[in-house]
C-alpha cells in the first residue's frame, strides 16, 4: 500500500506508529512470549499438520446441535485423520483449568495424544475407540500432538483455549 | 539486520535462525498486538492471541508458501484468533481509551522522557494531541490507520482481509480517515 500513500500521509502514519509504540506499547511479557515462540520444537517434515476445520466458538449452532456438547467443540483433520475436541472448564471441585475431551479417527491407531502449551505438555493414552481426556490444562494457546508408538505423526494448529 | 528483507528473514527463521526470528518479532509484533487490541480484546486476551499467532507462525514457517506476504499472514491469523476469542468471551467491548489516557496523563505529570523536561512536555503534547484526535475517530478508522501505521506495506486486499473490510472500501476509507485525522489535528492547533 506504500505506493498509494502521499509523503504527508506516510509521515502522519509514521507519527501514529511512534505514538502507539509509546502510549500503548506491546507489553514486555508479550514481546518475550513472541520471541520464545521461535524456540518451540519444530516437527519433522514428515509430521502432518492438521488445520482447524470447525469451531463452535464461531459457528455455534450447527456444531453444537450435532455434538450435544456443553463446551466449545473444535474439529481438526486431513484426509487421513479426523479429530474432534471438546474444550470445557473443569467441574467445580475438580480443580482449576481446562478439560480437553477428544475423539480421534485415523487410518492407523494412535496410542497417545499430548496437549501442548507454550511452556508445558501433558499426555494421555487413547482408548481403542479413539477417545481420550486430559484435565487441568492452562487457559491460553494450546495444540495437540498425535503419536503412534513413540513417533510424532501429526500436530494440530494452535488455538486459544 | 534491518536491511534484510522480510522474506529472507522468514526463510532464515524457518531454518532455525533465532536472530532472524527475533528480528521478525521486532518488526511485526506491534502489528499482531494491534490487530488483537483493535478487535476490542483486553490485554490478557490480546496477549494470548499474540502468542498463539507467533506459535502458529513458528509451526508453519518452514512450509509458508509466500514469505513476502508475512505481514499479511500475521495480520490475518491474528484476526482469526481474535474473532474466536471474542466469540468465546462473548464480549465486544472497545479498546479502553481511559487506560491510554491514564498513561498519557502519567507522561504529563512525570515528564518521563529521556530528552529532558522541556522536550518531554513538548513531545507529550504533540503525541497527546495526535492520540486524542485519533481517539475521536470512528472504530473502523482507528482499526485501519493503526494497521497501516504498523504495516504500511500491506496491500488493500491484505489490509481488508485482516480487518474484514471489503476490498473496494479500503482505499476510500483510508483516505477519509487520514483526512479526518488531519482536520482534527488542525482544529487542535497542530499542523501535521
Amino acid at each position: 500500500m506504500t505506493e498509494r500513500h502521499t509523503e504527508h500521509e506516510r509521515a502522519l502514519l509514521a507519527r501514529l506508529a511512534e505514538a502507539f509504540d509509546r502510549l500503548d506499547p506491546v507489553p514486555s511479557a508479550v514481546q518475550a512470549a513472541a520471541e520464545a515462540a521461535g524456540r518451540q520444537p519444530r516437527p519433522a517434515p514428515s509430521t502432518r499438520w492438521l488445520p482447524l476445520l470447525r469451531d463452535t466458538a464461531i459457528e455455534p449452532l450447527a456444531l453444537a446441535l450435532r455434538s450435544g456438547a456443553d463446551g466449545r467443540v473444535l474439529g481438526f483433520g486431513d484426509p487421513a485423520t479426523a479429530l474432534r475436541v471438546e474444550v470445557s472448564d473443569m467441574d467445580i471441585g475438580m480443580g482449576a483449568g481446562l478439560r480437553v475431551t477428544g475423539l480421534l479417527s485415523t487410518e492407523r491407531p494412535c496410542g497417545k495424544v499430548s496437549v501442548c502449551w507454550p511452556d508445558g505438555v501433558a499426555e494421555t493414552p487413547v482408548d481403542p475407540l479413539g477417545r481420550f481426556e486430559i484435565d487441568g490444562l492452562p487457559a491460553g494457546p494450546l495444540c495437540l500432538r498425535l503419536w503412534q508408538a513413540d513417533r510424532l505423526v501429526a500436530v494440530t494448529a494452535w488455538f486459544v483455549g | 539486520m534491518s536491511r534484510i528483507s522480510t522474506s529472507e528473514l522468514a526463510r532464515a527463521a524457518g531454518a532455525g535462525d533465532q536472530a532472524a526470528w527475533r528480528e521478525l518479532v521486532r518488526r511485526y509484533n506491534g502489528l499482531v498486538w494491534t490487530v488483537a487490541r483493535e478487535h476490542g480484546l483486553p490485554a490478557a486476551d490480546a496477549a494470548d492471541v499474540t502468542q498463539a499467532t507467533w506459535l502458529a507462525l513458528a509451526q508453519r514457517l518452514p512450509r509458508l508458501r509466500d514469505p513476502d506476504r508475512l505481514a499479511a499472514w500475521l495480520a490475518t491469523t491474528a484476526r482469526r484468533q481474535s474473532l474466536r476469542v471474542l466469540a468465546i468471551r462473548r464480549r465486544e467491548t472497545p479498546l479502553d481509551w481511559a487506560d491510554v489516557h491514564t498513561v498519557l496523563d502519567g507522561i504529563h505529570v512525570d515528564g518521563g522522557y529521556d530528552a529532558g523536561p522541556d522536550g518531554a512536555v513538548l513531545a507529550a503534547d504533540a503525541d497527546g494531541a495526535l492520540w486524542r484526535a485519533f481517539g475521536t475517530l470512528p472504530d473502523r478508522c482507528r482499526q485501519l490507520l493503526r494497521l497501516l501505521a504498523h504495516a504500511p506495506e500491506l496491500s488493500y486486499a491484505q489490509a481488508g482481509r485482516a480487518l474484514g473490510i471489503g476490498l473496494g472500501s479500503v482505499g476510500p476509507t483510508r483516505s477519509r480517515c487520514l483526512a479526518a485525522l488531519r482536520r482534527r489535528l488542525e482544529s487542535a492547533g497542530v499542523h501535521p
